[in-house]
């Protein structure tokens, strides 16, 4: 068993790959039966799992296949439409087979369970009648891992003889397959694959380079074999090639290639049972046949069709070699040997559905025949090979098998290891020729420089993946689960050629799995339920991809019921998550927030498909991991959708470089929000202490700090007398998000962003959960990356009782009392105050700038279209009157309920921190009141008002923007 | 007699062999990125041509005192996870030495010599101490508090 370890483990990863395709194929092929390739591919990959599952001796699963790949055949042949009933049965071969593919890997053999049941309906399928019990399939799949364990190893020699048995079970199933003679059957077929090219070409192109490919190992392990008969993976190896070459020969319908493929497979199953041993003889005739197979496959993609070549000798000399004789001397192989009537017979009956009863026959056949070859090994007759017709084609450009190769994928990571350290390197001459001046040199370091992007973009392209590899399997999830459940379900997807890199391709997988599965499972309502709320029966849900701004955008989307919001935190409370205190304070998006957390689930009951073991709350810990986020969105009664947004690349991403006590850190920017500086006076006022934890009142909003050089502990000397005094010193707040927290982090100075190569730190540093890795600055020094989310945990920010109950508390009390301002002057006179918690942003713009659309001041800002309102016009009732102004004008952006205004003031003139007495009401519209800010008279601007104003307005520019559309 | 070939290196008056086949290469006191947080035994983190590499100092993995102005030596080993700098005062020869010399070691070492050193040769003049690396570089919890406690 040792040996045939690595040919095993082959097939199992082989087969996984098969079985995800022909499962994609399927549910593909249902909706466009048109689509003649899909079903090509799927025939190819049952007959592949078919024909290695023979050689490896898993009877049971072989003859699962088998019966599969005669149902396919008979729907390729167009005897049977694939109906629902058919396919169903057939994905759940699919699933049977992947059973008993686990069930090889973890005990070496393929199981007890026959799947008899499962055969039954396959093979009733096959006779055109309706499944006898399909109901029970989903349980006969069901096999108990006991069974396994009890069972015992098969001896190899058992299993031979069952191979007989199985066919001998089936032979209806044989009977029921059109067993056309085969040249009928190949015409029409060689004449369609003529006529429209178009449809098969895909498979075709396919075949040839996998052909290409399979022929390449043929000839390497063949000559390996010869020196190293021990090593039975070998042959297994070649066995298997060949074998995929027939299968597809024959499902393409190149009958002459399949009669020779066959020939050669013949002899090599003889080899593979002891019964010959690799003489040079032998393995010359099969390296003639691997040529031959060659200029074949040239005259394929160059015709479309095998050519007239029969290859008649050759298969005299393979024919002759099976039967242990001496071949005809090879030179001289075109004086043909009579072939004997039944190699013959193999030969012109090559039913690809039956290659194993084939091989059966010969083995029957082959005892007399194995005395005779025992005592033949003829090593010492090495025959310069005339190769009988093959002169090699001339090539005509690049062929299909030349155009791709197979990388490893641990040679890509070097490669982007490497290219990781050129980038350093560039950085450092970078810096070192700042100081030459040198312009020569200048120039070839920026070619260096470009050069090593472009490096840098090419091999990180090679790791990208379509995330479509990973969607392919999700129509198969939606098409099994939607019956189950009762629903009618259409799933959408857009941006399936959006690429990312393989691991985290590799890590999103299971995460979007879920996703899928609970939109189907709790989003999308039941036919029935969705006509009474007025919506089409049919659910859609949308996956959707696309790039955006340095990150991997996926949103999944349903039209279903959406998120009871209320329900949410109802359940919340109930499991303890939260206190219906916290909850009182949330915002909506942080109460949908809550089905991430531990310890939540919504499913009232536990369906077939919601509770498999990967919560929310996983997902989103699964997300993080690599950098991501995910965000709910939800409409009741309109669906929900799960934003998720992953990195690119995970080896080199952009960071903020911060020094603390004369270290530089690294602080991704995935994970920054702003950059906050507080000048020495104003620090001491923005900067308080709430029982010693220091916090920061930015717009409003108290934000919790983290002194990153106590964290760090940099210097660490305790001194509880002087952190008061140190607190007012910070000068560089970096506000950072951690989960749904933000927080501040003190640093001494901001550096710079750069692009950085994360590199891993070792095992004596993997307990700080601070540090993200390390990397390289420009001036070879090392840095290390700060985790943020470990950066939060060290500073107690996510002990959610106590700091978020105690900052709520506070903010609360700040509202009350203190309301941050920003005053402007309008006129000459007035001083306005507008809550600075509404603003957005403050802008100077030249006049010039201002435009009009529907009688209203405009100017275009940041892509949008910004209305913009004069403050003096707004509150003109009160009696301000506009000062005249230089060419400039200053603009307060105004973000209220959405929307986004420009209040054009005179000037702006201080940001302030009140205590708001009672205020004296004022019945002017526009404004909320009067009180007294700096000892002088200040009204309070009314949003509301502005709102309003702007509202009206806007619907007047709609209709102008109409106009001019 | 089979013969091994060690690359020995001084910490403090110890001296410590480590075999040649493990050593990746030898360099002078290198530039040293703090790692805050980490315990005591790590020194830092070096740039060794792109790859980050963890410094150990062995001295403080020891317990012996710490020096003014050292400026060690990096003894880079290869290991199960990529490459180790241990930080030694001074490096030695690299000597061949005989099986016939080798003892375990005596029951009567102190301290933390005892557990990471897995023989000793008896050459002449002196006693090679063979350090065990996979235990040199194992940062345990008790070196982390030791250095709390003498921070408190």
């Amino acid at each position: 068993m040792g040996e045939m370890d690595a040919a095993i483990q082959e097939f199992l990863v082989e087969s996984d790959e098969n079985l995800s395709a022909v499962e994609r194929d399927l549910v593909d092929f249902e909706s466009h039966p048109e689509q003649q390739e899909t079903l090509a591919s799927i025939f190819r990959a049952v007959h592949t799992i078919k024909g290695t599952c023979s050689f490896l001796g898993y009877t049971k699963l072989e003859s699962l296949a088998h019966t599969g790949e005669t149902l396919l055949s008979l729907v390729r042949d167009g005897e049977l439409s694939l109906t629902n009933d058919i396919a169903s049965a057939l994905l759940n071969t699919v699933d049977a087979v992947r059973q008993m593919l686990a069930a090889i890997e973890q005990t070496g053999n393929d199981g007890t369970e026959e799947y008899q049941d499962l055969k039954n309906v396959l093979i009733a399928l096959q006779k055109g009648e309706a499944p006898p019990t399909p109901t029970d399939v989903p349980e006969a799949s069901a096999l108990s891992t006991e069974s396994l364990d009890a069972q015992d190893a098969q001896e190899a020699s058992a299993v031979t003889a069952q191979s007989g048995d199985v066919e001998v079970s089936s032979p209806e199933v044989n009977v029921a397959a059109p067993l056309q003679p085969e040249p009928s059957s190949v015409k029409p077929q060689a004449e369609s694959s003529a006529a429209d090219m178009d449809g098969m070409d895909a498979a075709i192109q396919e075949f040839l380079v996998e052909s290409d490919e399979n022929l390449s190992a043929v000839e390497r392990d063949l000559v390996d074999f010869e020196s190293h008969p021990e090593q039975q993976e070998t042959l297994a190896s070649i066995f298997r090639a060949v074998h995929t070459i027939k299968g597809t020969c024959s499902f393409l319908g190149y009958s002459k290639l399949e009669s020779l493929a066959h020939t050669g497979e013949t002899l090599l199953s003889l080899v593979r049972d002891g019964d010959l041993a690799l003489t040079n003889d032998i393995a010359s005739a099969l390296l003639t046949m691997v040529d031959a197979v060659r200029q074949m496959l040239a005259v394929i993609e160059q015709t479309g069709k095998d050519g007239t070549e029969e290859y008649q000798d050759l298969k005299n000399v393979l024919t002759a070699l099976q039967k242990g004789e001496a071949p005809p001397t090879l030179t001289e192989s075109s004086e043909a040997l009579t072939p004997s009537a039944e190699s013959l017979a193999a030969q012109k009956a090559p039913e690809n559905s039956d290659a194993t009863a084939q091989s059966g026959d010969v083995e029957a056949s082959s005892p007399e025949v194995s005395v005779a070859s025992a005592s033949q090994p003829k090593p010492a007759s090495v025959k310069p090979q005339a190769e009988p017709t093959a002169t090699p084609a001339e090539h005509r450009g690049p062929s299909a098998a030349e155009s791709s190769i197979r990388v490893d994928v641990g040679l890509l990571d070097k490669l982007m290891n490497m290219v990781g350290e050129l980038v350093l390197t560039r950085n450092q001459i970078g810096q070192g020729l700042l100081k030459l001046e040198d312009p020569a040199l200048f120039h070839a370091s920026q070619r260096l420089s470009l050069i090593t992007t472009e490096l840098q973009e090419g091999i990180m392209k090679t790791r990208m993946q379509q995330i479509g590899n990973i969607w392919s399997k999700f129509p198969r999830v939606v098409r099994d689960m939607a019956p189950a459940l009762g629903k009618e379900i259409r799933l959408e997807m857009e941006g399936k050629e959006t690429e990312l890199d393989k691991t985290l391709i590799e890590a999103i997988k299971d995460p979007l799995t879920h996703l899928v599965r609970n939109s189907v499972d709790h989003g999308i309502e039941i036919p029935s339920v969705r006509e009474e709320r007025g919506k089409p029966r049919e659910g859609r849900l949308l996956l959707r991809a696309y790039h955006e701004g340095g990150q991997v955008n996926i949103e999944i989307t349903d039209d279903g019921g959406g998120i009871n919001v209320e329900r949410v935190t109802e359940i919340a409370i109930k499991k303890g998550v939260v206190t219906a205190e916290q909850v009182a304070k949330m915002p909506e998006r942080e109460l949908l927030g809550l089905i991430f957390q531990p310890g939540f689930s919504t499913a009232e009951k536990v369906t077939n498909v919601s509770g498999r073991g990967v919560g929310m709350d996983v997902v989103k810990t699964n997300i993080e991991k690599i950098g991501g986020t995910i965000d709910i969105s939800s409409k009741p009664g309109h669906g929900s959708t799960f934003r998720l947004k992953v990195p690119l690349t995970l080896a080199i991403i952009p960071a903020l470089i911060v020094t603390s006590a004369g270290e530089r850190f690294a602080i991704p920017q995935a994970s920054l929000l702003e950059l906050v500086r507080v000048d020495g006076e104003n620090g001491t006022q923005n900067i308080e202490c709430i029982q010693g934890a220091p916090v920061y009142r930015s717009r409003g909003q108290l934000l919790p700090l983290v002194y990153l050089n106590k964290v760090i502990a940099l210097g660490a000397q305790p001194h509880s007398d002087e952190e008061d005094a140190e607190y007012s010193t910070a000068s560089n707040i970096v506000v950072l998000q951690a989960d749904s927290r933000r927080f501040g982090v003190v640093v001494d100075e901001v550096n710079d962003t750069e692009e950085i190569v994360v590199k891993p730190l070792g095992k004596q540093l993997k307990g700080i959960s601070i540090y993200a890795g390390a990397t390289i600055m420009g001036d070879g020094k090392v840095a290390l990356i700060l985790d943020v989310m470990g950066l939060a945990q060290k500073a107690n920010l996510r002990d959610q009782d106590k700091d978020q109950g105690e900052i709520e508390h506070v903010n609360a009390a700040t509202d009350q009392n203190l309301r941050t301002l920003l005053l402007v002057k309008v006129g000459s006179q007035g001083r306005v105050a507008i809550p600075v918690s509404h603003i957005a942003r403050l802008e100077e713009m030249p006049d010039t700038v201002k435009e009009a659309a529907g009688g209203q001041e405009v100017v275009q800002y940041r892509g949008t279209i910004l209305p913009v309102l004069r403050l003096s016009t707004l509150l003109a009732t009160c009696g301000y009157a506009s000062e005249e102004h230089d060419g400039t004008f200053q603009m307060v952006v105004v973000r209220y309920k959405g929307r986004q205004v420009g209040i054009m003031v005179d000037r702006i003139m201080d940001i302030l921190d009140v205590a708001l007495g009672p205020l004296t009401r004022s019945e002017q519209p526009g404004i909320l009141g009067s009180a007294v800010v700096q000892e002088r008279v200040t009204d309070l601007l009314d949003i509301e008002t502005v709102w309003q104003n702007t509202l009206m307005n806007e619907a007047e520019l709609e209709a102008t923007d109409c106009v001019g559309v | 007699m089979a013969t091994e070939q060690y690359c020995t290196f001084l910490v403090d008056k110890l001296f410590f062999g480590v075999k040649v086949l493990q050593v990746q290469e030898v360099i002078r006191s290198q530039i040293m990125t703090v790692v805050p947080q980490a315990s005591s035994m790590v020194r830092g983190l070096i740039n060794l041509r792109g790859q980050i590499v963890t410094a150990i100092d062995l001295r403080r993995r020891l317990d012996l005192a710490d020096r003014e102005n050292w400026e060690p030596m990096n003894v880079v080993i290869q290991t199960d996870e990529g490459a180790i700098s241990l930080l030694v005062d001074e490096i030695g020869d690299v000597l061949e030495v005989s099986d016939d010399v080798l003892e375990s070691p005596p029951s009567t070492i102190q301290g933390k010599v005892k557990e990471v050193i897995t023989g000793v040769y008896k050459l002449e003049g002196r006693l090679l101490l063979v350090l065990d690396t996979a235990k040199a570089i194992s940062v345990s919890d008790s070196s982390t508090k030791s250095k709390d406690e003498a921070a408190a």
